[in-house]
C-alpha cells in the first residue's frame, strides 16, 4: 500500500509539473518500460476529469435552482421575456 | 482560496444573466440555449475565479460575454479538429471535455459513485475542484490530522481509478 499510495503521489507531482529533471526522467522512464505503470498514471488522469466533470454537474443544478428562482422575481422575469419576445 | 457564497453568486447572476442573454439572441440563441451557455460560462468564470487567472481589468459581465461568444462559435465547430498552434483557451477545453464526458452521464457514472462513496467524492472535489488544503479538509471531514486526510484522499482516488479501469472513458482515452 506505502508503494501505491508513493506511486500516487509521484504522479500527481509528475502532472503538475512539481517533479526536479531527474525526477522527471525517471518517471518518463518508468512509463516507456512498465505498461502497468503507465496503465495506473493515465488512469489516474482520468479521474480527475471525473472528479471535476462531477463537481462541474453540481454546479450546474445548483445554477438551474438559482435560475428558477430568479424566475420567480418579476422584474428579472420580465426582462429576460422582453428579450427573447 | 477564495469562493463566492451563494447570495453573491445569486447577485452575480442577476446582474449579469441579461447582458449575456441579448448578445446571445443577437447571435441567433433561444432562451433555452442562453440558458445553457450562460451556465457553462459561468462554471468557467467560476474555475479561472478559483486559479486566479481572471484579469481583473475586466467586468464580470465583460468576461461572461466574451466566453459565452467564444462557447457558442464554438458550438457550432464541434465536428471540427482543433487545428490552432496556439494553446487551447479555457472554453475550448471546457467544450471538449463536456462532449467527451457526457458519456458518463449515460453509463458508468451512477456506478462509479455507488462504489467510489459519496464521502470519497465530496472528499477528492474539495481537495482537486475547490482547492481546498488538507487543514481545511482534516477539520471538515473529522480526519485526525492532515497527513491522514491525505493518505484518504489517495485512498479515494485509487477507489476511483480502480473503477475507472473498464469505464467508457478510460477506453475512449486510451484508444
Amino acid at each position: 500500500m506505502r508503494k501505491l499510495l508513493h506511486d500516487m503521489e509521484l504522479t500527481e507531482q509528475w502532472l503538475s509539473g512539481e517533479l526536479s529533471e531527474e525526477a522527471r526522467q525517471q518517471f518518463s522512464f518508468r512509463m516507456l518500460t512498465e505498461p502497468a505503470f503507465y496503465e495506473k498514471v493515465t488512469l489516474q488522469q482520468c479521474s480527475y476529469r471525473v472528479i471535476r466533470f462531477m463537481a462541474r454537474q453540481k454546479l450546474k443544478a445548483a445554477l438551474e435552482n438559482m435560475h428558477a428562482q430568479l424566475m420567480q422575481e418579476p422584474a428579472f422575469s420580465k426582462q429576460i421575456q422582453q428579450i427573447f419576445s | 482560496m477564495e469562493t463566492q457564497t451563494a447570495p453573491e453568486m445569486l447577485q452575480l447572476y442577476r446582474e449579469t444573466f441579461p447582458a449575456v442573454a441579448a448578445m446571445l439572441r443577437d447571435l441567433g440563441a433561444d432562451p433555452e440555449s442562453a440558458k445553457d451557455l450562460f451556465h457553462d460560462a459561468l462554471i468557467i468564470y467560476l474555475e479561472k475565479h478559483h486559479a486566479g487567472t481572471l484579469h481583473i481589468d475586466h467586468t464580470p459581465a465583460a468576461y461572461l460575454k466574451g466566453i459565452a461568444r467564444n462557447l457558442w462559435r464554438r458550438s457550432f465547430r464541434h465536428q471540427l479538429p482543433l487545428t490552432s498552434l496556439d494553446e487551447p483557451s479555457a472554453e475550448e477545453l471546457y467544450y471538449e471535455e463536456n462532449q467527451q464526458d457526457q458519456y458518463l452521464i449515460t453509463t458508468s457514472l451512477l456506478h462509479l459513485l455507488q462504489t467510489t462513496g459519496k464521502k470519497c467524492m465530496q472528499l477528492l472535489q474539495a481537495f482537486y475542484y475547490d482547492q481546498q488544503n488538507m487543514e481545511e479538509i482534516a477539520t471538515q471531514f473529522q480526519f485526525s490530522s492532515s497527513r491522514s486526510a491525505t493518505v484518504q484522499k489517495f485512498k479515494c482516488l485509487e477507489k476511483l481509478r480502480a473503477q475507472l479501469k473498464n469505464s467508457v472513458l478510460y477506453e475512449e482515452v486510451v484508444a
